[in-house]
């Protein structure tokens, strides 16, 4: 026999039980997980030493301000620039052989040392029979043969690997180099006699300045 | 037969099928596409562009694309290539990338995939906000400026889910999608199923539970998220960084967001979904295409409605009651208190003395071991469920004729019908995501559909003939179509000879129902009825589908027999597309009764009267079983004013409010000696308790439940259980053992392979058969062989042929002239039941706070009734006060009350005890009452944003063509050709 009831009285732990219980649950914690507690202790200890503690709980209590500054200070500023060149730096040295470039950077340093070394007192005016000279010496000749495959090297169009290039801009160069390399395999027989011609007067050069 | 031809993909000849568009084919061959707007659930939508190829050198779009011999596809092509990029690039014009700081970021976004797979680095199209505002409500949030117009959300609303709320508007400068005729989403039509979030490509239709909280930086304030927006896309240098650092992000997410599955318990349909939760926090529901009974499909409550699962409301602690009062108890003591009550009522009045009520709410595990503690441990087959509430009538009229007490099919063979009948169903608010199958197929593939019903519902109004007959008097009409079907030879006489049983006295027993006695008492013209005979007769296939509408009357089983009496006589059984679909409410009506929860049946149906059947079960329980039939819910009420039963354990039942006369339930309940009540919350059922435990619902448990399709399903644990509360099997067993049992299971598996051993119907049922969207539909035979069609040579009688059972009409019962209007009742969308769930969910009780009393025009005038008038309605059992809202939706004298309330609008308090004649299932659709006006006037109870107020805008789909015709479009394929051709002089 039990007539409706909505009353209910819960089970109201006192303040000593719910303090006991959390103690219990902190206590196996970290039995459990002695070794762990251990290294956090040394690390924190040397977080506080370095005053990293002190920085890190300004910067969280304050987190939402201080981010919101950061934010529209670089949104605002010449930063994003700064960001957006540093992570192509960052993506352009992921592009260079270093074990190929390395020859280069020793013949640079040695141009730069010769480059060092020159003075221009008492030079000027050496004129061009001076330069013609130079073309003489053996170092400038294989000089000008290396500045030579730098610059074939140099000539080679790279459009398709550059980053900011946009999409349009990509697919229309990529029409315009299958139209050219069509032309070019048109028109390759005719442009043969430019390159009999330029054989034949760098072939003459020597002798022109010989003395 | 399907026609198959070949086709060339990339080279390589393959066979196709007819039908099929060209991403089918590259999809089931691993070629790959950005295919933004597509969906496999939705088909072709054709706004995105992204999934160009080249079809016999022609560029098209993929997805609508349909294959003829011969045809050659070039996926990889620069033509195509350069199509896609095109289009993807409108489409970042169109959307803003900032992926780290997105919820939607979880490796499932489809924009950030197809960037990410076509290697995109930069845009053309630079991303331009958009001029509107970003609208919410409790559900879901709709930003327009990451709107990628793809038009998905627009085809579910319209062509799924059929609520035709969503289009986009392609007149203005910049389209949006916009609700009804540019509302804000709070005031529309829009019902909240989900579908549009769920479909989205994107993070522009997300759920609001996933805002600032499934990412680690997606909480950042507004005002510091835009300045971090602008330098991330000042900085970058590609999208490549962008991605790879997001995708670590989502990365990182998998650690702390937990992607469950889980099955729905709001209704018989069978929802299955993932649950996203991070820690107990519910993040979001995400249906699959995979899922078996819903594939994308919800509906508010299952989409929405979980938030009771953290109601600090919960019980979390056994309860004892002490004096007038209860006392929370640790559930060693509250087990003491059960094992010494139970043990002396058992000692003192026997066995029968005590009764047990299962929940259709409960997984099947849970109720194999209540209806096992009855049988095997008490000794008493006083064991029942809710579905003697209200699906029994309709199993009984399927046992009786077609001997299953089963769908005939899936949900798929609704949708394939040619013709679908719907009688006592509110569909669309009872069984939402099965109405969606049926709107579908009517607006897309041309099904008709017929609807009687009181009730002019949604169902009703999209109908392509719509009967209101009187009410209880279905059967009459029903029988009158059969009997004019047979009189005009349109029967299946070669189905009948060979299938069927008992035709010429079935015949016979159809003499009464002539058409002009059908329309004297039903109120339906003979046009009418002759209208649905030809339409069922011109049909190839048709599918009955009813619900409480036909079983709560005192003749529920015999309406429910007739039923199936027509279709057997139509030849409308062994065949797709065909049947009898009674549709099961609960989650779990199906597999409660199936898994043995009945007085008189064993799992699978065996009736505890049947020698074999019984020594099985005490040869694998190692006891002996009561072979005497056991009371059902009604009789035990009866039991307990009669001083027959003393001891009750109910478990996840409001049966003090959902029984009918709820007050003569109330008052047997405060004559038990000791009562045991097992819920998640503190029920009305609980305030008579004399111990109350604490169960854990569906998401704090593993187990399966039967849908209406007789599938099986698995449901996985998404979260613990909170506080002390258990799961209910383990609370079970638990007092078994108290009682001396001895049981040690572990998981529901080991039930469940208990249950199969036991029951030849469930033979090859196994957990390892159904892990993840695996599912299978029950008879399933020991290899593992389910039945999804359940006839197909024939009926399960020792002769396998089905029997016409003669039936005759039940008039319903006068309440007498006093009562003058008669009250119909039943299910709304918005909750769920009594409301112990869904009231817990803010957003769903924003829309709908209180029931309410649906009051036709006619009668509104006559009484001087208007919305918000409160009046009282009284019924020789009780009374009810609640407000009134005057539509349409209801006509004459008749009156609607939502069965959604616990206190004073609770319509049991006006029903009788009055039950069908073959069930004592309560004939809670039979009941009379007078009505006085308290307040004539009052608030409506129907808030303006209430979804009823809306005002849909019907189109196929997302209407493209408007897209097309716009001038600044021009479709990709065409800008490559006319480059290309340029470039080539």
């Amino acid at each position: 026999m039990a007539k409706a009831t909505k009353v209910i009285h819960r089970i109201e732990p006192s303040e000593e039980e719910l303090r006991q219980r959390d103690w219990e649950q902190i206590e196996t914690t970290l039995l459990e997980n002695k070794e762990v507690i251990a290294d956090t202790f040394e690390l924190m200890k040397h977080l506080q030493e370095k005053e990293i503690f002190n920085t890190l709980n300004a910067l969280l209590a304050e987190g939402d301000k201080v981010l919101d500054r950061v934010m529209r200070a670089i949104d605002n500023s010449d930063a994003t620039q700064s960001m957006k060149n540093s992570l192509l730096m960052f993506d352009t040295l992921g592009s260079f052989n270093m074990q190929e470039l390395e020859p280069l950077l020793l013949k640079l340093n040695t141009g730069i040392s010769k480059v060092a070394e020159y003075e221009h007192f008492g030079r000027e005016g050496g004129g061009y029979p001076s330069l013609l000279h130079s073309l003489k010496d053996p170092e400038v000749v294989e000089g000008m043969n290396v500045l030579m495959a730098f610059l074939k090297g140099f000539g080679i169009n790279q459009e398709d690997r550059e980053k900011m290039e946009p999409v349009e801009a990509k697919l229309k160069h990529e029409q315009e180099k299958k139209e050219r390399s069509r032309v070019s395999q048109r028109s390759s027989s005719n442009n043969k006699w430019y390159m009999v011609a330029a054989g034949v007067s760098l072939l003459a050069l020597p002798f022109l300045f010989k003395k | 037969m399907t026609e198959n031809f070949e086709v060339t993909l990339n080279g390589k000849r393959l066979k196709v099928r007819k039908d099929q568009t060209a991403i089918d084919v590259m999809s089931e061959n691993n070629v790959e596409v950005p295919s933004l707007c597509y969906h496999p659930s939705l088909g072709a939508i054709e706004t995105c562009d992204t999934c160009i190829v080249s079809v016999n050198g022609e560029l098209v779009r993929s997805c609508s694309t349909k294959l003829k011999s011969g045809d050659v596809i070039n996926t990889n092509g620069e033509e195509a290539h350069e199509a896609q990029l095109l289009a993807l690039d409108r489409v970042l014009g169109n959307h803003e990338l900032y992926c780290t700081v997105c919820d939607y970021n979880n490796g499932n976004c489809e924009i950030h995939n197809a960037v990410k797979e076509m290697k995109v680095s930069h845009q053309e199209t630079p991303f331009d906000h958009k001029p509107y505002e970003v609208d919410r409500n409790a559900f879901y949030r709709y930003d327009p400026d990451q709107c990628i117009l793809c038009g998905r959300c627009v085809e579910a609303c319209q062509d799924v889910q059929v609520t035709e709320t969503l289009t986009i508007d392609w007149e203005r400068e910049r389209p949006r999608v916009i609700w009804d005729k540019d509302s804000p989403i709070e005031e529309s039509s829009c019902v909240n199923c989900g579908h549009c979030s769920t479909v989205c490509p994107c993070n522009a239709m997300m759920e609001v539970g996933m805002e600032g909280e499934a990412g680690f930086l997606t909480g950042i304030k507004d005002s510091s998220m835009r300045p971090m927006i602008n330098v991330t896309k000042e900085v970058e240098t590609g999208y490549e960084q962008l991605m790879t650092v997001s995708d670590v992000e989502a990365s990182m997410r998998d650690n702390r967001i937990e992607k469950t599955k889980t099955v729905c318990t709001y209704c018989g349909v069978g929802c299955a979904f993932d649950v996203w939760t991070k820690d107990r926090q519910i993040l979001k529901v995400e249906p699959q295409t995979e899922a078996p009974a819903n594939g994308i499909s919800t509906c508010v409550k299952g989409k929405f409605g979980w938030d009771f699962v953290n109601s600090e409301e919960r019980l979390t602690k056994p309860l004892i009651r002490d004096g007038d009062a209860f006392r929370e108890a640790e559930w060693e003591e509250a087990y003491d208190l059960i094992e010494k009550k139970f043990k002396e009522e058992k000692e003192k009045n026997g066995p029968d003395s005590l009764a047990f009520v299962t929940s259709s709410k409960c997984t099947n595990e849970d109720s194999f071991v209540m209806q096992k503690l009855g049988r095997s441990v008490i000794g008493t087959n006083n064991i029942d469920n809710c579905s003697r509430y209200c699906q029994s009538p309709a199993t009984m009229g399927l046992w009786r004729t077609v001997g299953y007490g089963g769908d005939s099919g899936e949900i798929k063979d609704i949708e394939k019908a040619e013709l679908v009948i719907i009688a006592g169903s509110n569909t669309s608010e009872s069984h939402p995501v099965l109405a969606t199958r049926v709107k579908r197929a009517q607006k897309l593939h041309g099904q008709k559909v017929i609807v009687s019903d009181l009730r002019k519902h949604e169902m009703a109004d999209r109908s392509d003939l719509f009967i209101q007959p009187s009410a209880g008097s279905d059967l009459v009409w029903i029988s009158a179509v059969t009997k004019y079907i047979i009189d005009q030879g349109w029967h299946d006489q070669e189905f009948l000879n060979d299938h069927v049983n008992g035709l010429d006295e079935y015949i016979e027993s159809l003499e009464p129902y002539t058409l002009d006695y059908a329309e004297k008492v039903t109120g339906i013209s003979k046009e009418e009825m002759i209208e649905i005979a030809k339409s069922i007769h011109n049909a190839e296939t048709t599918c009955f589908l009813w619900a409480m509408g036909i079983t709560q009357h005192g003749g529920g089983s015999d309406t429910s027999t007739a039923i199936s009496n027509l279709m057997l006589i139509t030849g409308n059984y062994m065949k797709p597309g065909a049947g009898t679909y009674p549709l099961r409410g609960h989650n779990n009506v199906q597999g409660a009764s199936d898994f043995g929860s009945m007085p008189d049946r064993f799992p699978g149906y065996e009736f505890v009267t049947d020698d074999d059947a019984r020594a099985r079960y005490e040869e694998g329980w190692g006891v002996d079983l009561p072979s005497e039939k056991g009371l059902n819910n009604h009789e035990m009420v009866q039991a307990i004013h009669d001083g027959n039963l003393n001891v009750l354990y109910i478990k996840g039942e409001e049966m003090a409010i959902v029984d009918s006369n709820a007050n003569y339930v109330q008052e047997a309940f405060e004559k038990l000696d000791f009562f045991v009540v097992q819920d998640v919350f503190f029920s009305k059922t609980a305030e008579f308790a004399d111990v109350v435990l604490p169960a854990s619902p569906s998401f704090e448990k593993d187990g399966t439940f039967v849908n209406t399709e007789r599938r099986f399903q698995r449901l996985y644990k998404v979260l613990d259980p909170l506080g002390d509360s258990k799961p209910d099997w383990q609370i079970i067993m638990e007092v078994a053992n108290r009682l001396g049992a001895g049981w040690n299971y572990e998981h529901p598996s080991e039930i469940m392979d208990e249950a199969a051993s036991l029951s030849p119907m469930f033979a090859g049922v196994s957990y390892d058969r159904l892990e993840g969207y695996d599912s299978l539909q029950w008879p399933v035979a020991e290899d593992g062989t389910d039945t999804p069609l359940l006839f197909t040579d024939k009926f399960p009688f020792p002769d396998g042929k089905a029997r016409l059972y003669p039936v005759e009409w039940t008039e319903p019962i006068d309440f007498g002239e006093e009562y003058d209007l008669h009250i119909n009742n039943g299910r709304m969308l918005e909750h769920f039941h009594e409301g112990n769930l869904t009231y817990r969910s803010e957003g769903i009780t924003k829309k709908v706070p209180n029931t309410f009393l649906e009051v036709s025009p006619e009668l509104a005038e006559e009484r001087g009734v208007e919305d918000g008038t409160l009046v009282r309605l009284t019924s020789p059992y009780g009374n009810v006060k609640v407000r009134c809202i005057v539509t349409d939706r209801v006509k004459g004298h008749e009156l609607y009350l939502p069965m959604n309330d616990r206190g004073e609008g609770a319509i049991n308090y006006l029903t009788s005890f009055h039950a069908d004649k073959d069930t004592d299932t309560p004939a809670y659709k039979e009941a009379s009452v007078k009505m006085e006006v308290l307040e004539s006037t009052g608030e409506s109870p129907l808030p303006k944003i209430n979804h009823r107020n809306g005002n849909p805008q019907p189109q196929i789909g997302v209407d493209v063509e408007k897209k097309w015709a716009r001038k600044d479009y021009t479709f990709p394929g065409d800008v490559v050709k006319a480059r290309r051709s340029q470039y080539n002089g």
